[in-house]
């Protein structure tokens, strides 16, 4: 198959490589300029948005790597080298084509082709959407606007630096000892609409394991490996702890949040900060667990779940998907909140899947989708990019 | 405020806290009612428990409602661990601390007056006295609390922990793959030779493996060549419910079942294993199996649930009332074994042990002495 791609966006090697960064970026851009500019002038254009972040959201790994990519992109060569038609490739690997007057026939091969590349009752429903402007410019600017989070999976995949093995890691917890922790010391707002804005609640506290990473062991993944990762999540937690067990630390804080493991929670550090909790912020604590932790230990769980709550904290379970939080229902794991993030996978969920708007937390709310989705469920508390900007606002 | 354990290796001898504890119960033997006393026998706990972090939280929570209420708390060498108060016992949020500590256990003691001992009226000091009496002329002692947290419980995230040691350099993901990798090829070696793997060897054999390694490139038709029924671990399908449903989607297709396996009683209790889709629900018995777990089981189907580690008649009779057909563990295995003892005209010369541990080898190799390979590979007459 022939390529010429002299239609696109400048980019230099090969266009059907995937753009690097600041190209896919500039890309997205456009393309949410260019949905402004269809809501705004009324012109007539069609788009055609394959999105692929859903194979790397909901699916096998397998299928969403870079010569995949480049077959997608190939089997849209028939609208991308139509008239008038333009590419642009996202950052979340998300492709789209927008093109003016009629390509019926290009619009027909290209489904074609990706009915035989993608086929099967496998592939999510929404993989490809065709969307007709101005009338559904709204949601070719949501589209875009998401495709401009890079993918957690294509990230990985660009670092390529050398994994953390054990005994780096035993030196790594060596040296964190001799290091103070409250420099990686991060706080997240968890806001609830207020007015036209937002209005902070709680913080989360978490120590920033990636920069803890670049700065004590530059050029090694701390990622790579999630055995290990969890086992240094288990030092640092430890650390939090101490650290904000330490008299004085939280005099004057506001509520919070601390994602912690059942071991954490069952721990000398967090019975030391539960003694040295200051009165005011008695009930005002959440702590959130993980369903690794979970179901590593059901029965370490009731209990600390059951000594928490005797301790007046409020419990909270992080899914890492919509199916996740259905696989764990709240109810019966007798916690309070459900923090889930937001993706496209979670807006195709069926209700039911979910508990009462009041009892979820939207996280990752980086854009106006997402708030958008958030408030036609009625949910009362986010955190993301997306409530910083507005918290002006209020209160 | 709490007399400590001060226990350290070598020939048991009675704690400090422990004669406080005698000389306070002779007093109060002697003293009308006005005093009480909570006794958590937490070594009275089915093991695992108690573990380090009961006796933690226990004693905190106990330290706690003894400096409000002008009490003592002693930490006796067997792990029990005594609240003694001048008038009634601490309440707080509505329930006496009785109540709480009730609450607390109750996955790890589901009859809570089994493991604690209220006492306070003026007839009960001869109670609290024989107690004392009683763990001074114990001569076991539990271990001292350890200072770092231990890792919690058999759990297989701990397990893989405990490998890190092991692994030196290597990668965590590579050893597991590895594990996976020597037992296909084990069982690829095992075929064609008169074992369970044969097409004539009647049972289809299951096998434990990561997700990761059932989502690999050319695993499903590996596994339809062998005729595998596949085991992921509920931890696995938990951290990626939509990985397990691929893999179900790809193991379906080739007409190969999918179990789910790892789920403890007190698992079953907080998921909704429905949402997997599995084939078969993999259920560890338990000889405390709890009132939400039956009607799991209900809920789900008996006919969808296998009932693992069914060491005992009990296990069976408790699977058999919920409709439960399907059942592994060694009870299971022997009674299979007199089965086909009591079936097989080739029996003669064999004992009941090797029929059971003939059983439970894959290859031909380790079936020698059988003279009825047929019947052992099917399982059962």
């Amino acid at each position: 198959m022939s390529l010429t791609l002299a239609r696109t966006s400048a980019t230099s090697g090969d266009p059907r490589d995937p753009p690097d960064a600041a190209t896919a970026r500039a890309e997205a851009r456009q393309l949410i300029a260019l949905a402004r500019e269809s809501q705004a002038s009324g012109v007539g254009r069609r788009a055609l948005v394959l999105r692929l972040s859903l194979l790397a959201e909901g699916w096998a790994e397998g299928r969403a790597r870079p010569h995949h990519r480049r077959l997608a992109q190939e089997a849209l060569l028939p609208l991308i080298e139509a008239d008038r038609a333009r590419l642009f490739r996202l950052p979340n690997a998300d492709l789209a084509v927008v093109w003016r007057g009629p390509a019926e026939t290009a619009l027909r091969a290209c489904r074609e082709a990706l009915r035989l590349l993608f086929g099967g009752d496998t592939t999510p429903p929404e993989l490809a959407v065709v969307l007709d402007l101005p009338a559904r410019a709204a949601r070719l600017l949501e589209l875009a606007e998401a495709g401009l989070r890079p993918r957690a999976v294509a990230h990985k995949a660009a670092v390529r630096a050398p994994p953390l093995d054990p005994a780096t890691l035993a030196a790594l917890e060596a040296a964190l000892g001799q290091v103070g922790m409250a420099r990686f010391l991060r706080r997240q707002p968890v806001c609830a609409p207020h007015g036209q804005g937002f209005v902070r609640r709680w913080e989360r506290l978490g120590l920033a394991v990636a920069e803890i990473g670049e700065t004590m062991l530059p050029g090694r993944d701390l990622l790579a490996d999630p055995w290990l990762l969890r086992r240094l999540g288990r030092t640092l937690e430890r650390r939090l702890l101490a650290l904000l067990a330490a008299p004085g630390e939280l005099r004057g804080a506001g509520p919070l949040g601390l994602t912690l493991t059942t071991a954490g929670l069952l721990g000398p550090e967090f019975l030391r900060f539960d003694a040295n909790l200051p009165p005011g912020l008695r009930g005002e604590v959440a702590v959130i667990l993980r369903s690794a932790d979970i179901l590593a230990d059901p029965a370490a769980f009731l209990f600390a779940r059951d000594f928490a709550r005797t301790r007046r904290y409020r419990l909270g379970f992080a899914a890492a998907d919509p199916m996740q939080a259905a696989l764990l229902p709240l109810d019966a794991l007798g916690l309070d909140l459900l923090l889930v993030d937001w993706s496209a996978a979670l807006a195709q969920a069926a209700a039911p899947v979910l508990p009462d708007a009041g009892r979820i937390v939207l996280c990752g709310a980086d854009d106006a989708a997402a708030l958008a989705w958030g408030a036609a469920r009625g949910i009362g508390l986010y955190q993301g990019r997306a409530i910083r900007l507005s918290s002006r606002v209020a209160p | 405020m709490a007399a400590g354990s001060g226990v350290g290796p070598g020939p048991p001898r009675a704690s400090a806290a422990e004669l406080q504890l005698q000389d306070a119960a002779a007093r109060l033997a002697r003293a009308p009612a006005g005093w009480s006393a909570l006794v958590l026998h937490l070594s009275r706990l089915r093991p695992p428990a108690p573990r380090p972090h009961h006796r933690r939280v226990a004693r905190v929570l106990l330290e706690e409602a003894g400096r409000r209420h002008d009490g003592q708390v002693f930490a006796m060498r067997n792990g029990d661990l005594v609240l003694l108060c001048h008038g009634a016992l601490p309440r707080s949020g509505g329930e006496t601390l009785a109540e709480t500590m009730a609450r607390l256990l109750r996955a790890d003691a589901p009859a809570p007056e089994a493991v604690m001992s209220v006492w306070g009226r003026a007839d009960h000091g001869p109670a609290l006295l024989d107690y004392a009496t009683a763990r001074l002329a114990d001569g076991a002692a539990a271990p001292p609390l350890p200072a770092a947290p231990v890792p919690a419980a058999p759990a297989r995230a701990d397990c893989i922990e405990a490998v890190v040691a092991l692994a030196g350099g290597g990668r965590i993901l590579d050893l597991l793959r590895r594990r996976d990798g020597i037992l296909l090829a084990a069982l690829r070696a095992a075929r064609g030779q008169g074992g369970v793997l044969d097409p004539a060897g009647g049972a289809r054999l299951h096998v434990a493996l990561s997700l990761a390694t059932v989502l690999a490139e050319g695993f499903v038709a590996d596994a339809a060549e062998m005729a595998l029924g596949v085991e992921i671990p509920l931890i696995d399908a938990a951290a990626d419910p939509a990985g397990f449903a691929v893999a179900r989607r790809h193991l379906a297709a080739a007409g190969l079942p999918l179990v789910l396996g790892g789920v403890s009683p007190p698992a079953l209790a907080l998921v909704d294993p429905g949402v997997l889709g599995a084939d078969l629900v993999k259920l560890d018995w338990s000889p405390a199996m709890p009132a939400a777990v039956a009607r799991a089981v209900a809920r789900l189907g008996p006919e969808r649930v296998l009932l693992d580690r069914a060491e005992s008649e009990a296990a069976l009779r408790w699977g058999l009332a919920r409709g439960i057909r399907r059942f592994q563990g060694a009870h299971v295995e022997a009674m299979l074994a007199a089965g086909r003892l009591a079936a097989c005209a080739a029996a003669r010369h064999c004992t009941w042990r090797q029929c059971r541990e003939r059983a439970a080898i894959v290859g031909a190799a380790g079936r020698g002495g059988c003279g009825n390979p047929a019947l052992l590979a099917a399982g059962a007459p």
